[in-house]
C-alpha cells in the first residue's frame, strides 16, 4: 500500500493505531542561469514565472518522496500532520522542507457521529509507546482544557 | 543648464523606459489575471475549502483522504516596485504588495481546488497558506496552499468534532 498523506491530525476514514516517529525530507535547490535571466526580464513586466513554479513544484515533490522513503523504512502506512516550510538559504537558493508524523493505521468500518477514532485508542498506544507519563495518573483534578492529542 | 538636463534624461532614460513598460504590461497582466481568477473561482466554487484541522466529516464509504497542493510564483512589475519604495519612505501601506500577495494566494487556492476537483474530491480540510520570497527584494513571491481533500457523502452531512474540541 502506498503511503497516504494528510495534513490533518487524523487520516480520513482510518484509525491511527500506532504513532511511530516524526519523518522529514528536504531539498536545497538553486536556480538555473538561463531561467534566472528570463525571470529578471519577467520581473520588469510582472506576471507568473512558470519556470520557477515548475522548479519549486518538482523540488517539493522530491522532498515529499524523500520523506516517504523514511516513512516506508519505519514500516508506516501513512503520514499525518504534514507541514511544508520554505526558507532561503543563500542568494538564489532555497530549501524546501516537509515534515510529518509516520503512523500505522487501520481502516474504520463504520464511522459514527458520537464515537470518534480518538477515543478508541488504548492508553498504552501513546507516542512511541513510552511509559505512562505522570500527568495521566490524576486526570480528574485537572481542569478541562484543550488537548489536541487526547 | 540645458545640456545638464538632457544629460540627465539620457542617464535616466532606461529607468524611465522600464518604469513605463512595467506600468503598461504590469497593469495589463494584473487585470487579465484578476479576470481569470474570478472565472476560475466561480467554476470551482463547488469545492468547499475549510481551514479546520479537527473536524471529522462523515465521509463517503470506502473513500480516503489525499493531500492536495497548489503553488505559484508571481513577480512584481518594475512600476509597482518603484511605487512601493516611494510609499515605504512615507511609511504608508504598501498597497502594491498587497495586491501581489492577494493574487498569489488566490491563484494557489484555485490550483488546489483544481487538483481536488480533477481527483474527484468535494471538500478540502486543514487548509494552510504559506508565502515565501524567492529573491531578497521580495519582488518574486511563491505562494503555496495545501490541505487534505476528502469526498463527503451528500446524504449525511453531519460530521463531528472530537469530544475534546467541545470542552
Amino acid at each position: 500500500m502506498a503511503i497516504q498523506l494528510s495534513n490533518l491530525e487524523h487520516l480520513p476514514n482510518y484509525q491511527i493505531t500506532e504513532r511511530l516517529d516524526v519523518v522529514y525530507g528536504s531539498t536545497v535547490r538553486s536556480k538555473h542561469v538561463g531561467k534566472d535571466l528570463f525571470a529578471g526580464i519577467k520581473n520588469i513586466v510582472g506576471g507568473e514565472l512558470t519556470a520557477y513554479t515548475e522548479l519549486l513544484e518538482e523540488s517539493r515533490q522530491q522532498a515529499v518522496d524523500r520523506m516517504i522513503v523514511k516513512a516506508e523504512a519505519l514500516g508506516a502506512d501513512a503520514v499525518v500532520g504534514l507541514r511544508f516550510s520554505t526558507s532561503s538559504i543563500a542568494q538564489g537558493a532555497a530549501e524546501l522542507f516537509v515534515y510529518g508524523t509516520a503512523v500505522k493505521v487501520v481502516r474504520l468500518q463504520q464511522p459514527s457521529t458520537n464515537q470518534t477514532p480518538f477515543q478508541h485508542q488504548p492508553p498504552t498506544e501513546t507516542f512511541n509507546q513510552s511509559p505512562q507519563h505522570p500527568s495521566s495518573q490524576s486526570p480528574s483534578d485537572d481542569l478541562p482544557r484543550f488537548n489536541p492529542f487526547g | 543648464m540645458n545640456q545638464s538636463v538632457s544629460q540627465m534624461l539620457i542617464n535616466y532614460a532606461p529607468l524611465l523606459v522600464l518604469f513605463v513598460v512595467g506600468w503598461f504590461f504590469g497593469s495589463r497582466h494584473e487585470r487579465q489575471h484578476l479576470a481569470r481568477l474570478a472565472i476560475a473561482e466561480t467554476q470551482l466554487s463547488h469545492i468547499i475549502v475549510s481551514s479546520e484541522r479537527f473536524y471529522q466529516p462523515e465521509l463517503a464509504a470506502n473513500s480516503r483522504g489525499d493531500l492536495v497542493l497548489g503553488s505559484v510564483v508571481i513577480a512584481q512589475d518594475y512600476f509597482k516596485m518603484v511605487i512601493a519604495k516611494v510609499l515605504s519612505v512615507f511609511g504608508k501601506n504598501l498597497t502594491t504588495y498587497e495586491s501581489l500577495l492577494e493574487r498569489a494566494r488566490r491563484e494557489a487556492l484555485v490550483r488546489l481546488r483544481t487538483q481536488a476537483h480533477s481527483q474527484g474530491y468535494t471538500h478540502v480540510y486543514g487548509l494552510r497558506f504559506e508565502v515565501s520570497n524567492i529573491n531578497q527584494l521580495g519582488s518574486m513571491v511563491e505562494a503555496i496552499a495545501y490541505g487534505t481533500a476528502v469526498s463527503i457523502d451528500n446524504t449525511n452531512l453531519g460530521g463531528s468534532y472530537p469530544d475534546y474540541y467541545l470542552q
